[in-house]
């Protein structure tokens, strides 16, 4: 009987803790879920913005402006995909997308080395 | 129960604790660590928002349709037009335009501290502030010729000569009715230069009629007219009939002038503008040809106009209570100075995480 109440007692025990570790872990993921969300706008932002940064700033110089500028790969850690229309570009990770309104532009903007040109014609992005 | 069997029980009830409490601080340890780069994070969003706002922004003419990034300043300062355009901005617009994620507000004060509320509203963004709603009358000027129906029936300083130009940085709304080469001294080019340079300032100009000169883009036609009939559905719903009928006379009609958000509000029977808005420098121009002509019943279009003109002279400026953020774990504020005519106001972006 002695050991009976002891190993129901132990188990008791044992279970309470496992649910508090439980729960401890779903809010711990939880914390990091809602860090590595943020994380990731933040990153596209700075990814989206200095394109947006780029085209405004060709807009803006004289004709026979031309920069190169480097699209990165990855935005910090994260994949993305990059979407570039004329007047917008979009940029998705996961189940973020993010546009950002740029004025208009020829051509599109793309992972790697882009070339922003400005013209009699607008700006070009190859 | 035995007195091991009793030993047992607390040891593992001592131990269930401590794991408890080890775990509430480890919890606590990692919210906190969280927390600590989130206001970086809050604190940056208020300073990039605050350094747009002191700003032109893009384009530089933005308004709430075409903007990319949002700035308040035009010349150097600040631009009620680009005001009244950022508070047309949903939350979710404006958050885009300031290139922020939290949640933000932004109020301007005035040097005593007091909310300023240039965007006609108290604050801006997320959120909720008790006003009181009144209006203001913002300075106008009308540099008129006689006779002027419509300047007499508005709240504006009336000059009828060039002393005008030395006193129109001084004004919010200029109001221009009939032909300002009459009795200047000034070339029509000199009056040009003087309308562009007001016009950089971010002022709502009225015209009405003729200039006589070329200015902010307006080059007239004469057209003549039985009618006007208003096109635009905004300036429709202000009148009693979207018709003005006039005694077939000679009327100023204009090219819409190229400018952003350029359009034409109403036109004649031949489909000449006769009413017309743009953008143009930075100033929002409104152009309506007469002031002439009457609709279907009987009441005057010159009556209308007056409360359309005057309606863009009193604005509203409500009495605010004091600003109340939400419970948020992390608030950032950033402030920039901006000035307007003789005053430096603060533009203060508030930027919050909540809980």
């Amino acid at each position: 009987m002695r050991r009976a109440q002891l190993a129901i007692e132990f188990v008791i025990i044992v279970a309470m803790a496992f649910i508090i570790g439980a729960l401890f872990l779903t809010s711990a993921a939880d914390i990091f879920q809602r860090m590595s969300d943020r994380q990731r706008v933040a990153a596209l932002n700075d990814v989206g913005y200095r394109i947006q940064d780029e085209v405004i700033l060709a807009t803006v110089v004289q004709d026979g402006y031309e920069r190169t500028f480097t699209v990165p790969a990855k935005a910090d850690r994260f994949t993305y995909g990059i979407d570039s229309q004329a007047t917008r570009i979009t940029l998705t990770s996961g189940t973020v997308a993010i546009s950002y309104g740029i004025p208009e532009i020829d051509g599109a903007v793309a992972k790697g080395t882009n070339t922003i040109t400005k013209g009699a014609d607008g700006v070009t992005v190859t | 129960m035995s007195r091991l069997g009793q030993t047992w029980a607390i040891d593992l009830g001592i131990s269930l604790v401590l794991f408890t409490v080890a775990v509430l601080i480890t919890y606590q340890l990692l919210e906190n660590t969280i927390d600590d780069t989130g206001y970086e994070d809050v604190r940056a969003q208020a300073i990039a928002a605050a350094d747009l706002l002191a700003g032109t922004g893009y384009p530089a003419t933005w308004t709430n349709g075409t903007v990319i990034r949002a700035g308040l300043a035009s010349d150097g300062v600040l631009s009620l037009r680009k005001a009244g355009e950022l508070a047309r901005l949903t939350d979710n617009g404006l958050r885009q335009a300031l290139r922020a994620t939290d949640r933000t507000v932004i109020i301007t004060e005035n040097a005593s501290g007091g909310i300023e509320p240039v965007f006609g509203a108290c604050a801006l963004g997320d959120t909720s502030i008790t006003e009181t709603p009144q209006n203001r009358t913002l300075p106008a000027l009308a540099i008129a010729r006689a006779p002027h129906p419509v300047s007499d029936g508005v709240n504006a300083s009336v000059l009828e000569n060039d002393t005008a130009y030395a006193v129109i940085d001084d004004y919010d709304v200029i109001l221009i009715e009939g032909n300002l080469a009459d009795g200047s001294e000034r070339t029509p080019a000199q009056i040009a230069r003087e309308f562009d340079a007001i016009a950089r300032r971010g002022v709502t100009i009225v015209v009405v009629g003729d200039p006589g000169v070329p200015i902010l883009g307006i080059i007239v036609n004469r057209t003549n007219a039985t009618t006007i009939t208003v096109t635009d559905p905004e300036l429709a719903s202000r009148l009693p009939a979207a018709v003005i009928n006039l005694s077939g006379e000679t009327i100023p009609t204009i090219n819409v002038p190229q400018g952003a958000d350029n359009r034409s509000l109403a036109v004649t029977e031949d489909g000449a503008t006769a009413f017309a808005t743009w953008i143009t420098g930075d100033a929002r121009v409104h152009y309506y040809a007469t002031s002439d002509g009457a609709f279907a019943d009987g009441s005057s279009w010159l009556g209308a106009l007056r409360n359309i003109t005057q309606d863009r002279i009193s604005v509203p400026r409500p009495a605010c209570d004091e600003l109340v953020l939400p419970d948020a774990i992390q608030v950032a504020r950033h402030d920039r100075k901006i000035a307007h005519h003789d005053k430096v106001l603060t533009l203060r972006v508030i930027a919050w995480r909540e809980q």
